[in-house]
């Protein structure tokens, strides 16, 4: 199931990712990471998410909150 | 209606350079919270970037410059202007020489400092422009937009959100503004005191092709 959604990616062309958070709680076992951990780990997350899809397929990239939106929202989600 | 986006955390840098390096057919790009330059490449037909830093205006100037033609443009200018901003207005000259950004839509969502209005309407090829949209911006921007760009025939569409009170004096200037701008289908005003100075709609003036015209009233 989960690769068969997987490889649906290779017709996406627009991908639009709301903001991707970690919280301190879930992140961390002993919660003594720093800031800039977390922030290279919510990168790794996105970074991961992007490399999902083929090479130069996608037209259409959006990132952040829509409208006046200002909440977090965790984990990635993606409307194709 | 136009989107707009905005952001808590940053998109990071490594993550934009990615997009840049492995996916250049990106047409359409609409990041809120990553530097605006980034955004810049020869694909792009449609842009949203954020200018957040303290001293936003010279950043903004530059990312003028780089564009080419576009479809569509979205300036958001979150959390105000900064006294460097200001000085920054009040000091320049030209800032984009003979430079004229050419897209078919325009977004600003923001408020900059009042000496922002003398350069505002020499940054754009308004002749080119359908859809104008304006949120949390000042009023007197839209009137110097009025006196100052007699380019600006061709709206189709044109959205303003503010919290500055309308006055007499700005009801002429919009009603002179929709008069002009003959082509206009869809208006969407939110302006406070709109319900004690209603600001004639492209009817009342005889526009020859009004379709849809709303107005939200605060």
């Amino acid at each position: 199931m989960y690769r068969g959604a997987m490889s649906n990616l290779r017709f996406a062309q627009s991908l639009t990712m709301y903001e991707i958070a970690r919280s301190p709680e879930l992140s961390t076992s002993d919660g003594q990471n720093t800031v800039e951990e977390l922030e290279t780990a919510r990168q790794e997350d996105i970074l991961r998410v992007l490399q999902l899809f083929p090479d130069n397929k996608l037209c259409s990239f959006r990132y952040g909150s829509p409208g006046h939106e200002r909440q977090l929202r965790r984990p990635a989600f993606l409307t194709l | 209606m136009t989107d707009r986006y905005s952001s808590v955390l940053p998109f990071p840098k490594a993550c934009i350079h990615y997009l840049n390096q492995y996916q250049v057919s990106i047409k359409d790009v609409h990041i809120a919270g990553c530097h605006p330059y980034e955004l810049v490449r020869k694909s792009r037909q449609n842009i949203t970037t954020h200018f957040s830093a303290d001293a936003k205006s010279a950043i903004l100037v530059e990312f003028l410059k780089r564009l080419k033609p576009l479809k569509s443009l979205n300036i958001e200018l979150p959390g105000g202007w900064h006294q460097f901003d200001r000085h920054y207005w009040d000091t320049i000259m030209d800032p984009l020489g003979d430079t004229r950004v050419s897209t078919k839509s325009l977004t600003l969502a923001g408020c900059m400092p009042r000496s922002f209005r003398a350069h505002f309407h020499k940054m754009f090829n308004w002749s080119v422009l359908t859809s104008l949209s304006f949120f949390d911006i000042n009023l007197w921007l839209m009137q110097d937009i009025q006196f100052d760009v007699p380019d600006i025939r061709y709206l189709v569409h044109f959205q303003c959100y503010t919290l500055d009170s309308i006055f007499e004096q700005d009801t002429v200037m919009l009603h002179e503004f929709f008069r002009v701008n003959k082509c206009l289908q869809r208006i969407l005003l939110s302006i406070s005191g709109l319900a004690r100075f209603p600001v004639a709609t492209p009817e009342q003036v005889e526009i020859d092709n009004p379709t849809t015209v709303v107005h939200f009233v605060l």
